[in-house]
């Protein structure tokens, strides 16, 4: 039960929720992480077809969003589209702001291949994408022309947070930000374009190019202390201790800014299994819908996943604001929750193919239900509501419970 | 009440029984009723002089429908409705669709319900028409896209799921399940949020129920959404949307379609008598579509599959009778009907007749109008 629990606790919070196999993996959950950080991303991307005129990009969409949910549902290495969900979560361009998918599918692998390297690069990457440039205009950046867009959100989001750079510094990096712009399908360099002369920010001066900034954000340690925050914040619970805060620091600077090493780090703590962390957060949607796929092996068709999604008001690469998707309080919401109730029968009983899931419940039992689903301690009410339910009606009525809500 | 944006919205039931009651004006309202799953527009306006219809549904043929010209006959279990075509209130269009049908439930749904069958469906065409500030209520269980903003606004949801007055086994295992203090605390904030929508939705509907003895409306789940539907236009919103599930009969089609129309037909007849009862019955159309029409031949299973163009009825204020001619049984394409009319063009003379906006930012381009509407 001990181990089903911190299985269980690591399942959830490092990936979708674990699989009856995954809750059985004999290794130890370091030796877990060091394998599944040290993978590289080596998958072909949707093969979309090249940028048709808007209106006529629709079979583009479904097979983005196919792809897309194969992803989610398919993946052997959950920890990585975790993390994945967490930067396009941090590092947010929408589907509303790109309107190309091709573009969403390009940035999307950038995460992909960054997910769990030198954050610099991750910056960089995401600074010089067709859909980032698009999303938050530095396209439209030029010399004596500033569009200050992504600079400011540069800073306060994507690197050293609010207080720490002023107005100014917010002009000088747009300033070094200047000369990108999208040519066709790829992001471009255009000299006539950049601001080459010298700018001062953050306290330091020189002539500044975009990857020079972008390294200095990167190495600024109010970055680290912001990522630090976030990503133990994410995987664990809120406000971490400074203790905590400046132990994450410190492997930040030794590792080169390694998000893996981070990770590994987290993990490794004691809190991280704790009972402060333990059912603390509550799911997103798409943790609930991906979770439950993958932890009874339900099929989906990825457009009714995707409406189910939308119903309970989340669709991947939709999130409302450039600050992305609200907090876990926030999806206490009556049709976030009311939704998952529907959902939870529909991806579990037997409702044809209208219902857009089919599950084969095999020959699992209640307590296998419990043990992959609520970590093999359900709540008195729990266990005693499912007595006297057949498999697929114990699977639906677990779905449902206020614990599955909780990671 | 203004409508809220979603993600700031708590408790929506408990927002919309705080709306106020009007007794007075007469604002219009559509209600939209979407069947889920396909209709099958053939069996419930069937062409029973055409022997074609014979040949391909052996088994599922109606025999004994009520003609309603020299072609067109009713299925039976539509006999409540009948009063209200004879008096002109009902505009039956068939052969709807779009072009390059798609036989997928979620694509075509998505087509419907975007108003755009060649783009990605990111936003729906009563929520592009109705704006910001509309007030609008859906009830149902899963969000519709057609109340879905291009920047992601939602309108009021009433989950139609807490509604049944007989549950399943499940629906009182999950009641259980709520009704009980959870012991941590994210879980307890979890179960709260769900039973005060719960509790908001029991005052509606215990509502609702007072009012429905009067008007007759039927007993079971769809006729209890209908009552709650008529508690809801007493408050006089512009959309009322309602999601009636079922219609996916790929078996055993004839109890089943049988007992899911003649639920339809009492629960809109008694939503008639309802309006009729406070003088509002020419003051809300209501629109009823499905995703696709079924497959002509009938299957293996006593059912039929999924299909193309399907029929759409309005009901209220129209110009009464049938439109979009005949299903061409003897022109199939692909054992499927011919699309005559657009859904566009019933949608596009919805917005400018009925709600009063422009069809051409919400559709694209104007669509040719049917004249349904006066």
């Amino acid at each position: 039960m001990a181990v089903w629990r911190q299985r269980g606790h690591f399942g959830r919070r490092l990936g979708f929720g674990a699989t009856a196999a995954e809750l059985r993996d004999g290794r130890s959950l370091a030796a877990v992480v060091a394998v599944a950080v040290a993978r590289p991303w080596t998958a072909p991307g949707p093969a979309l077809g090249p940028v048709a005129r808007p209106g006529a990009q629709a079979s583009a969409w479904r097979a983005w969003v196919g792809w897309l949910w194969t992803q989610y549902t398919d993946t052997d290495n959950p920890l990585r589209e975790k993390m994945v969900e967490f930067w396009r979560d941090r590092l947010v361009v929408s589907a509303r702001g790109v309107r190309v998918p091709q573009w969403l599918a390009d940035y999307d692998r950038r995460l992909r291949v960054g997910a769990l390297g030198d954050y610099r690069e991750l910056l960089w990457q995401v600074t010089t994408s067709p859909a980032m440039l698009v999303y938050l205009n530095n396209r439209q950046n030029r010399r004596d022309r500033l569009n200050e867009n992504f600079a400011r959100e540069l800073l306060e989001l994507f690197s050293v947070g609010r207080g720490v750079y002023t107005e100014r510094d917010v002009q000088e990096t747009a300033r070094a930000l200047t000369g990108w712009v999208v040519r066709g399908e790829q992001a471009a360099f255009v000299p006539g374009r950049h601001d080459g002369g010298r700018k001062t920010l953050l306290g330091q001066t020189g002539n500044f190019t975009a990857a020079e900034v972008v390294t200095l954000l990167a190495n600024h340690p109010a970055t680290a202390r912001k990522l630090a925050i976030d990503l133990w914040t994410y995987l664990v619970y809120p406000q971490p201790a400074p203790a905590i805060v400046e132990s994450l620091v410190a492997v930040y600077g030794r590792s080169n800014r390694n998000v893996g090493a981070l990770i590994q780090a987290i993990v490794a703590h004691p809190e991280f299994g704790s009972d402060r962390a333990y059912r603390a957060q509550i799911k997103t949607p798409v943790q609930f819908l991906v979770g439950a796929l993958r932890q009874l092996g339900i099929v989906a068709n990825p457009l009714r996943a995707w409406q189910g999604l939308r119903a309970m008001g989340q669709m991947p690469y939709n999130a409302p604001t450039v600050k992305g998707w609200p907090a876990g309080e926030g999806w206490l919401t009556a049709p976030s929750l009311l939704t998952r109730l529907t959902l939870a029968d529909a991806l579990t009983g037997n409702h044809g193919d209208n219902s857009g899931f089919a599950w084969t419940a095999g020959s699992l039992t209640q307590d296998d239900l419990l043990a992959v689903l609520v970590d093999g301690q359900p709540d008195p009410v729990l266990w005693q509501t499912v007595r006297g339910l057949s498999v697929r009606e114990t699977a639906a009525a677990i779905l449902a419970s206020p614990l599955y809500q909780l990671a | 009440m203004k409508r809220r944006d979603f993600l700031g919205l708590a408790i929506a039931a408990t927002t919309v029984a705080a709306w106020p009651v009007r007794a007075e004006g007469q604002r219009r309202t559509l209600l939209v009723v979407e069947l889920v799953g396909g209709n099958d527009g053939l069996n419930t306006f069937i062409p029973y002089r055409d022997s074609n219809y014979r040949r391909l549904r052996p088994q599922l043929a109606i025999a004994d429908g009520l003609p309603v010209s020299e072609r067109t006959a009713w299925h039976p279990a539509l006999a409540p409705l009948l009063p209200q075509f004879r008096a002109g209130r009902v505009a039956v269009v068939q052969n709807v669709g779009y072009p390059n049908p798609s036989l997928s439930h979620f694509r075509s749904r998505d087509i419907w319900l975007s108003g755009r069958p060649e783009s990605s469906a990111t936003s729906g065409w009563l929520a592009r028409a109705l704006g910001r500030d509309a007030e609008a209520v859906f009830v149902g269980e899963e969000y519709p896209l057609a109340l879905l903003g291009e920047n992601d606004e939602r309108f009021l949801q009433v989950s139609a799921r807490l509604l049944r007055r007989t549950p399943s086994r499940l629906d009182r295992a999950i009641a259980a399940l709520y009704e009980t203090p959870q012991g941590l605390p994210a879980s307890e904030r979890v179960r709260q949020a769900v039973q005060a929508s719960r509790q908001a939705l029991a005052r509606l509907q215990q509502e609702a129920t007072g009012r429905s003895q009067s008007s007759g409306y039927p007993s079971g789940a769809i006729g209890q959404q209908f009552a709650l539907v008529g508690r809801l236009l007493e408050t006089q919103p512009q959309v009322v949307y309602l999601t009636v599930g079922g219609w996916d009969t790929h078996a055993n089609q004839r109890p089943r379609h049988q007992n899911l129309l003649s639920q339809l037909a009492t629960g809109l007849t008694a939503l008639q008598r309802h309006l009729q009862a406070q003088g509002r019955q020419n003051s809300v159309l209501t629109l009823i579509h499905s995703e696709f029409g079924r497959r002509p031949a009938e299957n293996g299973s006593g059912g039929t599959d999924h299909g193309t163009a399907g029929s759409v009825m309005l009901l209220g204020p129209v110009r009464g009778g049938l439109y979009g001619g005949e299903p061409a049984l003897d022109r199939l394409v692909d054992g499927n009907l011919p699309v005559g009319v657009d859904y566009r063009q019933v949608f596009g003379e919805v917005l400018t007749k009925w709600l009063g906006r422009n069809p051409q930012g919400v559709l694209g381009q104007p669509w040719p109008a049917l004249g349904v509407l006066g």
